[in-house]
């Protein structure tokens, strides 16, 4: 643990019911290792995302949030990921207006597959968080 | 310019063109206007237009749908108007548009002008169906440098300079209210299931408020500023709407007013937008 007593990171990661969280599964069943500080929550589909929920996770104290899918082209709703592609960018750019650092905030495709992926991901994502509590 | 305005709106409501005219009147003092709303032809008299016109009349638009009315606009207040036409929140031929020439409205507080004014471009306004008077419009194009500007600065700065914004307000939702795209009768702000907004003061309750009203309004925001003008505390949110501009035209290449019968960047996808950032 470093000099400046940060021991806590909190990552919510929003997992999209289809693809990423049988993902998230897939990796404890592939008995990949993960750092545990990512807190997932299930959503239907990243198109219902709602860019509230995020900005609510970061007011109530989140570190960093995390928003995965399926793969472009592979939604179970057909189109759903691809709204979400348009308003991460978005989002993404207007909360680092406010001052929310854009390490804090990630998205990923993940397919029920990719277990592996899921794990570098949000070992990806820890780091990236970790480095901006340390940093600044 | 005023005679002018009075005798064309005396004439429409006369003819039956349009029920109600939204227009400006005097107000308490030399530097104060007030939306007037005329629907005899004999009170047209009461309307004129000069610099001191700060409002967006096309925020009460919302409020007279069912009607056929006419509305003073600025070259900048028509945005407004197709942006809300565009969102069908009514039809184009109830409403008729009186374009004004403009020369730049007037902050009766500071007394100076406003500074969306110094780089107008539709000081003599584009798309009305009548336009009275005639001005000359900057050659300059909309710059963003401002907000570009203020985007070097490290996200620490970023957070402690609305914090500090963020202490003044008194949250008392005069820029939504005075929005014309914020038109939602039930608003996130009041809801209180699920409670997303404490009712308390408090700038962290404040800056997610604004956060979230800024995030509802991308791809629907004019920039017409009518919620940084109305702000009784002062707060630059001219930094943000400008913002959203800038990513509108940045990353879809979108600007919002500008075609009635365009789709808003975010109700919409196209398969080859870009992902550099998603893991």
């Amino acid at each position: 643990m470093s000099d400046n007593k940060i021991t806590k990171t909190n990552i919510v990661g929003f997992l999209c019911n289809w693809c990423s969280y049988a993902g998230a599964d897939m990796t404890g069943l592939g008995r990949n290792i993960y750092p545990s500080n990512i807190k997932i929550i299930r959503i239907p589909c990243t198109g219902r995302m709602d860019p509230m929920m995020i900005i609510e996770a970061f007011h109530n104290g989140a570190d960093g949030v995390l928003v995965s899918g399926c793969h472009p082209g592979d939604c179970h709703y057909s189109e759903g990921n691809f709204y979400w592609r348009r308003r991460y960018p978005h989002l993404k750019s207007l909360l680092e207006h406010f001052g929310i650092d854009k390490r804090r905030f990630h998205a990923s495709w993940v397919s029920a597959s990719e277990g592996k992926k899921f794990a570098e991901v949000v070992k990806k994502v820890t780091a990236e968080v970790k480095d901006w509590q340390e940093n600044g | 310019m005023d005679k002018e305005l009075q005798e064309l709106i005396k004439k429409l409501l006369t003819e039956k063109k349009a029920e109600w005219a939204v227009g400006y009147e005097k107000s308490y003092d030399e530097f104060s206007t007030s939306p007037a709303f005329v629907n005899d032809p004999a009170a047209a008299g009461r309307l004129l237009f000069n610099k001191y016109c700060i409002n967006n009349l096309g925020s009460y638009l919302n409020k007279l749908k069912k009607n056929k009315v006419a509305v003073v606009c600025k070259g900048c207040d028509i945005a407004t108007v197709f942006e809300l036409i565009r969102e069908k929140q009514f039809k184009r031929e109830n409403v008729t548009i009186i374009g004004v020439a403009c020369e730049g409205v007037v902050d009766k507080r500071t007394g100076k002008l406003l500074e969306k004014c110094e780089n107008c471009a539709v000081k003599q306004p584009v798309g009305a169906d009548f336009t009275l008077g005639t001005a000359k419009n900057s050659p300059k194009p909309k710059s963003f440098e401002d907000v570009a500007l203020f985007e070097k600065k490290s996200s620490k700065e970023k957070a402690e300079f609305w914090e500090r914004q963020f202490e003044k307000c008194i949250r008392c939702y005069a820029c939504r209210n005075v929005c014309p795209v914020c038109y939602c009768p039930d608003c996130f702000a009041q809801r209180s299931m699920p409670e997303y907004l404490s009712k308390h003061v408090e700038a962290g309750e404040n800056k997610l408020f604004h956060m979230v009203r800024m995030q509802h309004v991308f791809g629907r925001c004019t920039d017409c500023k009518a919620c940084d003008t109305a702000c009784p505390v002062n707060i630059p949110l001219s930094l943000l709407t400008k913002k959203l501009a800038k990513d509108a035209k940045e990353l879809f290449n979108y600007e919002s007013g500008a075609d009635t019968d365009a789709r808003p960047p975010l109700s919409t996808y196209d398969e080859g937008d870009s992902e550099s950032d998603i893991m």
